[in-house]
């Protein structure tokens, strides 16, 4: 048994019994790690908000790789990012983050770039402008998967190599752009305008303090996220849309008022 | 484990499949009961099926009830225009236990988590709307859990209730009683210095 000490990501805790928690953390030496934390509810609880979901943590654990779940010995706060609840437009975004993490991430990951940037996400979603949380999410999300080896060709054909021109096709199976020369010969191919593709190519080049003035149309972003999502599904083997994203309502409370007069199911 | 007795089998993974306990707890459980008198084993026997067979869910408050509007929800002596939201029935125990609150209560069963496959429609955040709608309340209490779920369902709800003549709380969050100012963590001590108060003078 070793001792193991890691900077993490709470994504997930369960309560367990009367007094424990189960923990699912994404750690920034160990990919993610299941732990039990015991006695840290109840009359005396212990480590404070370190052990719900969005809080930045040190984590001590005590390590058995034959066992599937680590015990916990410390947790100390580094960030709570409580303003990711103070609002519910952040909140389903921050919890479509962590719930992209625990799709993609399949245990000991080695440590490498995801970690800063799912980080960074969470600290982004909790001040940038509500109208930027859409595109912010999805260059998470593009830039999630290209440092897990699925980066998307978004600047040349697939097929050719050769630099894009009008008009210009997307390939979600073959993970990328092609050129109206070569479209006969990729199959699966859609349309993808030069905005759309231009908005893509933002969202991966720019870092996510730059996109807070990228505010789209909302036709336009679902328009353009239907086209990434179809990459992400063909791309990734356990790849299913948000949850988070469809079951929080993001309707304008009004919207919402309305939906619950007139009797439709709320957050659909 | 091969067991001599089928009944003693099926028994020990029924209780294995109760929160908490694993195989050998079920083991202990089943002998202990194959020992115990008769009377013992079906007076538990009999409480689970009643449970099962008269408890339901009170259908203005959501709580565990036998009789349908619950005894909170019929008590002349509680105000009718105070109604504290909770996540669980659990949640209302601890706050009757607490002696501080005689109002109406709503349980919600649940807090917003989509990790958790619980959004709006799980939380019977409609069935509270309906009963404010009804006008007799005049303050909704917010005693959702102070976590990230907690709060975003206290949002949520709060904006659902904009529309009504009610005033909205959120009890406050901040260092227990008891707790020690060194010790809290600086989310803590954060929510504690937002909830702060006028001090009270004569
Ligand atoms: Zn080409
Ligand atoms: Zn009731």
């Amino acid at each position: 048994m070793a001792i193991e000490k890691s900077e993490a990501i709470i994504l997930r805790t369960l309560n367990f019994r009367d007094t424990s928690k189960i923990l699912t953390a994404y750690t920034l030496d160990h990919g993610l790690v299941s732990l039990i934390a015991k006695g840290v509810r109840g009359p005396k609880p212990r480590f404070g908000s370190a052990l719900e979901i969005f809080a930045h943590v040190d984590l001590v654990y005590y390590n058995k790789d034959s066992r599937d779940l680590q015990l916990l010995s410390q947790a100390s706060l580094l960030e709570a990012h409580l303003g990711l609840a103070s609002n519910l437009d952040r909140y389903r975004h921050a919890c479509a983050v962590l719930e992209f993490l625990l799709k993609l991430l399949s245990g000991q990951e080695p440590p490498g770039k995801l970690y800063p940037l799912a980080l960074r996400t969470l600290e982004v979603l909790e001040k940038a402008p509500v109208a930027s949380l859409g595109s912010l999410f999805l260059a998470f999300q593009i830039k999630a998967v290209s440092f897990l080896g699925h980066r998307p060709e978004l600047f040349s054909c697939i097929s050719c190599r050769e630099s894009l021109t009008e008009p210009v096709y997307f390939a979600p199976l073959h993970g990328g752009t092609v050129c109206d020369n070569c479209v006969v010969e990729v199959d699966g191919t859609r349309t993808i305008t030069q905005s759309q593709l231009g908005f893509l190519q933002r969202l991966m080049k720019s870092t996510l303090a730059e996109l807070f003035e990228d505010v789209p149309s909302s036709e336009f972003m679902a328009d353009t996220r239907g086209i990434f999502e179809l990459f992400l599904a063909s791309q990734l083997d356990r790849y299913e849309p948000s949850r988070s994203l469809r079951q929080i309502p993001n309707r304008h409370a009004l919207g919402l008022r309305e939906a619950l007069k007139a009797g439709d199911p709320l957050g659909n | 484990m091969q067991f001599s007795s089928r009944s003693v089998e099926s028994l020990v993974d029924e209780l294995s499949k109760l929160p908490g306990v694993g195989k050998k707890s079920a083991q202990r459980l089943a002998f202990f009961l194959l020992k115990a008198s008769r009377d013992d084993a079906m007076g538990l026997a009999n409480a689970i099926r009643a449970i099962k067979d008269d408890v339901i869910s009170c259908s203005e408050c959501g709580n565990f009830t036998e009789d349908d509007p619950c005894m909170i929800c019929t008590d002349p002596k509680r105000s009718r225009v105070v109604i504290c939201v909770v996540e669980q029935p659990m949640d209302v125990l601890a706050i009757e236990a607490s002696g501080g609150f005689r109002g109406q209560y709503h349980v919600l069963r649940g807090a917003l988590n989509p990790l958790d496959k619980i959004g709006p429609d799980q939380i019977r955040a409609r069935e509270l709307v309906e009963r404010v709608r009804r006008g007799e309340i005049s303050e909704v209490i917010l005693a959702t859990n102070p976590n990230p779920p907690g709060e975003a369902t206290a949002y949520f709800l709060s904006d659902l209730l904009q529309e009504f003549s009610v005033s909205v709380t959120r009890i406050a969050r901040g260092i227990p009683v008891g707790g020690d100012l060194e010790y809290s963590d600086q989310a803590t001590l954060a929510r504690a210095l937002e909830g702060r108060k006028p001090v009270e003078t004569q």
